[in-house]
């Protein structure tokens, strides 16, 4: 079963997926492996920009080019795991894992994921949000869909 | 008459032996052979010294690492032997030459490995002409356990705007790795980060930073952008070690 929903127009711009305000990521630990080129940021790992919010226990962020700046920065992936959150504006996502495809401009959350926006509320096995489209398709298993009466009389 | 002259007079051949007793013969012979021997030696000396120097010089080249050191006077103070402005500069052989020179260095005399190092400055110029600055108020060098912990005030400041203000750094000089149990913080114009302790790795190619991590980075930022600098010198002000984040 597939539900799809559309998202507010630019929710989750956030995360330098597009959007150039600094990014904020804080974390117990931080290790950066130069030889592959990966930054593993380790415990209460929050990263802000903008309106949106990832909040997980290990992310991995993949780059091109050197940590210390010179040479082009690029961010091509980043990878959650551990009780992920993302909050957006009216949105929140959760998951057990995400990554972010930031050349695809895609966030793929799987692992019982709860989409929720306002009262309403679905559940899914896998959340595939395409920012470009702000096209949010929840997939597989049971996707449990509970809309609180109210708010569809509030909004046409 | 000089020693040259001197000595070829009493050469065998110049000479005619008294009157032909063979004793004398063999006392002249004798003679003449020393003053040969002697002749070979005076010329062996220079020869010798000349020798050393070619292995001297042969012995930098094959380690391609020159080093100068040059030391304002020597003094004998209380705590140890006190160098003033050491000097330290030499290449690597692959094109990046750096500097390390200090205002004091003092020898402890009870443990003679140990230097203590007051106004240290250090720099490495890249191939690529690209200069890495380092500056710390004071360290101490062992020379047995191949360390230098510097302390006080560690200020790096790249010639590409980055910079890193330590409170203290322990490096080791054999693994290259660098430890540092108190706060840290670098900027770049691509960002800014901040932690409680920081460690790295040169072979493993590592950098840790723990005990809880502050980073901001700007996607905005190309490498060739100049734009909004994050603070680039950290302002020494900011004694707790932790870079201003940029409110986004």
């Amino acid at each position: 079963a597939e539900q799809t929903g559309k998202l507010p127009p630019n929710s989750y711009q956030g995360l330098g997926m597009s959007s150039n305000q600094p990014i904020q990521f804080e974390s117990e630990q931080l290790e950066v492996h130069d030889q592959d080129k990966t930054a593993v940021f380790i415990g209460h790992v929050i990263v802000r920009q903008g309106e949106t919010v990832l909040k997980t226990d290990r992310l991995v962020v993949y780059y091109q080019g050197s940590p210390t700046g010179e040479g082009p920065q690029q961010v091509s992936r980043l990878d959650a795991k551990g009780s992920v959150l993302v909050t957006s504006a009216a949105q929140t996502a959760s998951g057990d894992a995400a990554t972010f495809d930031t050349a695809a401009n895609t966030i793929v959350l799987t692992g019982n994921v709860v989409l929720t926006q306002g009262d309403n509320v679905i559940r899914g096995s896998k959340l595939l949000i395409d920012i470009n489209t702000s096209q949010a398709t929840m997939q597989g298993g049971r996707v449990q869909m509970l809309i609180a009466p109210k708010s569809l009389d509030a909004k046409g | 008459m000089s020693g040259i002259a001197a000595n070829r007079a009493f050469d065998s051949g110049g000479m005619e032996p008294f009157d032909g007793s063979a004793d004398r013969v063999r006392l002249f012979a004798m003679a003449a052979r020393e003053s040969r021997r002697v002749r070979r030696l005076r010329l062996m000396l220079p020869a010798l010294g000349a020798l050393l120097c070619v292995i001297v010089i042969v012995a930098t080249v094959v380690t391609r690492i020159s080093i100068s050191l040059s030391i304002g006077d020597l003094k004998i103070t209380a705590e140890g032997l006190a160098m003033d402005a050491p000097h330290l500069s030499g290449s690597d052989g692959k094109g990046r030459t750096y500097t390390v020179s200090a205002e004091s260095a003092v020898q402890d005399l009870s443990d003679t490995r140990i230097i203590r190092l007051k106004g240290i400055e250090a720099s490495v110029i890249q191939v690529d002409g690209s200069r890495a600055n380092l500056l710390a108020d004071s360290g101490v060098y062992d020379s047995a356990a191949q360390t230098v912990v510097l302390k006080e005030n560690i200020r790096l400041k790249n010639s590409d705007g980055s910079g890193g203000l330590l409170e203290r750094a322990a490096i080791d000089l054999a693994t290259g790795s660098l430890t540092s149990d108190s706060p840290v913080a670098f900027s770049s114009r691509l960002g800014e980060i901040s932690a409680e302790k920081m460690g790295v790795e040169k072979q493993a190619g590592t950098v840790t930073f723990s005990g809880g991590v502050r980073m901001t980075v700007n996607p905005g930022a190309r490498s060739g952008d100049t734009g909004k600098m994050p603070s680039a010198q950290p302002e020494p002000s900011d004694r707790n070690g932790s870079a201003p984040i940029s409110s986004p």
